[in-house]
């Protein structure tokens, strides 16, 4: 069999819910020496994009870390209205994984993991919770308040050229009349996902300021982006002078020709790769590099 | 707090899946096994799998929604799976759900690709009393290409570029050569060869009268087509791709939407 036989679905409390994971823990042990808690992205659920928090997660596992793959409130099999779900509801449910991964695997080190939203989590509870002492961000996303204007003029830009080569081409034209082109999906690809609203609240803002929280953090982060996705690269041109100046322990990765999600298997292998690495290494010092 | 479903494995060819029951609120009148779709298209439309189970609950329907091999958080490498070693995964979940309503008629749910294996695993179980396909594949060689086609579209759109063409894609993997990455899932050669040869109409005759299809947004005239001439009821129902639309949440009303006009009228004209 692959995988590991200590894998078993797991719920905890949250916020009145109870949230679904996975608990993985190394050899059955109760006691782990580290653990690992992963946070999946604003959409998907505890799999991640192509599966790729399960396969981080097993790999940890047999690295000798304990791990909780779990799914925020409202997405997933957690309960809850997934409509209804903020990045401060999504911060709490992480913080109570960590509290729950404590409780099962009696762990020392607690690091977090995160891709996409989900990294932008991982910050949110670094910055409240002095008990994690590693961040793993894959991704990690400007925070709302972050996003100035020239860039998502520029983001319009990128993909108006892109589609707009596209909607010269005959061919394109041809699929439009057998109804096989998605005007939605070239409309949301230029001018960019929707913001979650609801009763006119931006859902994946916060109430707090996190940037504020997280300059306090005193542990080590890794900042893994791909270089063709435009917000991540956007994430790491606000976060790594944010370190510097802070003196936060942080390395930033680039993977070059990667998009958002890390779809090309080799990216997907080298950001793994790359995690696993920094996360054994014990006499990491850390510096901003 | 409550959740009233139970995870656990089901063995299937020597490999765990995760699997989650949900038992209906009252005494069950239906069960039915949800088979999800194919590669990142289950990552996005799982919460409406779970959304729907649990809206068919309280119409006192119970499900069982798992893990393919290779698949979610079930053992196996997904580039090892064939259509068959999912059949074989679908007979297994059958089995459970069977053990679970020794009594109730039991149906088969299924979602794109899902919807294609749930059709041809009316062969292999038994005795299926009702079929539902949510925008089921129905011809496999023609989905394939136009998922390559979405490929080339996207690198084009991230690099400026597609460095390669679909037909010589299509040929290497025909020739046995190559693994093509599919939103990060491998498209193994002996994947595309099973999933071309997939054709929804060679399962018409092992279906059980009570068969559906179930179209999302907008209709296709293919599976319009496709519906009028295997005789099957048609429904459509207002919500987007669940299956491509990461962006789209489902709540607990779209769950109720889809029980209501996707699955239930299908099991209620028995």
């Amino acid at each position: 069999m692959t995988g590991s036989p200590t894998e078993r679905p797991v719920s905890f409390p949250s916020g009145g819910l109870l949230l679904r994971g996975i608990l993985g823990m190394p050899d059955g042990a109760r006691s782990c020496g580290r653990g690992v808690v992963l946070v999946h992205g604003w959409g998907g659920y505890r799999i991640g994009p192509h599966r790729i928090l399960v396969r981080t997660a097993r790999l940890l596992l047999g690295r000798g870390f304990a791990t909780l793959r779990f799914d925020l409130r409202g997405r997933g099999d957690s309960e809850g209205d997934g409509t209804m779900t903020d990045l401060d509801g999504m911060i709490e449910d992480t913080s109570n994984a960590v509290g729950f991964l404590r409780q099962e695997c009696d762990v020392g080190r607690i690091a977090l993991l995160g891709i996409c939203s989900g990294a932008n989590v991982a910050v949110g509870v670094a910055g409240m919770d002095p008990g994690v002492s590693e961040l793993v961000l894959w991704s990690v996303l400007p925070f709302k308040s972050q996003r100035p204007l020239r860039r998502r003029i520029a983001r319009m830009r990128h993909y108006g050229l892109v589609y707009l080569r596209k909607a010269l081409s005959a061919g394109t034209w041809a699929r439009l009349l057998r109804g096989e082109v998605r005007i939605g999906g070239a409309f949301r690809a230029i001018v960019g996902e929707p913001a979650g609203i609801s009763r006119g609240r931006d859902l994946k803002d916060s109430r707090r300021d996190l940037m504020s929280a997280f300059a306090s953090f005193r542990g080590r982060a890794l900042f893994v982006t791909g270089t063709l996705d435009p917000e991540g690269m956007e994430g790491r041109r606000i976060f790594m002078p944010f370190c510097r100046r802070h003196g936060i322990r942080a390395e930033f990765e680039l993977v070059e020709g990667a998009d958002h999600s890390y779809y090309d298997p080799a990216h997907a292998e080298a950001v793994v790769e790359r995690t696993l690495s920094w996360l054994l290494d014990e006499s990491a010092s850390g510096g901003t590099r | 707090m409550s959740l009233s479903d139970e995870v656990f494995f089901v063995l299937s060819g020597g490999l765990k899946l995760l699997a989650v029951f949900q038992p209906a609120n009252d005494r069950a009148r239906f069960g039915i096994l949800m088979v999800h779709p194919f590669g990142e298209e289950k990552k996005c439309a799982h919460r409406a799998f779970v959304e729907t189970a649990r809206a068919l609950a309280r119409h006192g329907v119970a499900s069982l929604r798992f893990d393919l091999r290779g698949c979610g958080d079930s053992e196996g490498d997904f580039g090892e799976a064939t259509v068959r070693s999912w059949i074989e995964d679908v007979r297994a979940a059958w089995g459970v759900l069977r053990e679970r309503l020794p009594d109730a008629p039991l149906g088969l749910l299924g979602l794109r690709l899902g919807a294609t294996l749930a059709s041809r695993a009316c062969r292999d179980v038994g005795p299926v009393r009702a079929l539902v396909m949510w925008q089921p594949i129905v011809e496999g060689r023609a989905e394939i290409s136009g998922e390559l086609r979405r490929l080339l579209v996207q690198e084009m759109v991230s690099r400026g570029r597609a460095g390669r063409r679909r037909d010589e894609i299509q040929s290497r993997l025909e020739r046995g050569e190559g693994t093509v990455a599919l939103d990060g899932y491998p498209l193994t050669p002996a994947m595309y060869r099973d999933i071309c040869a997939m054709r929804l109409s060679d399962d018409v005759p092992a279906w059980p009268a009570c068969a559906g299809i179930v179209q999302f947004g907008r209709s296709s005239p293919r599976i319009e087509a496709f519906a009028r001439e295997a005789r099957c009821r048609l429904g459509i129902v207002a919500l987007p791709p669940i299956w491509v639309r990461s962006d789209f949440i489902p709540g607990p009303s779209a769950g109720d939407l889809l029980a209501r006009e996707a699955v239930l009228p299908f099991l209620d004209a028995e």
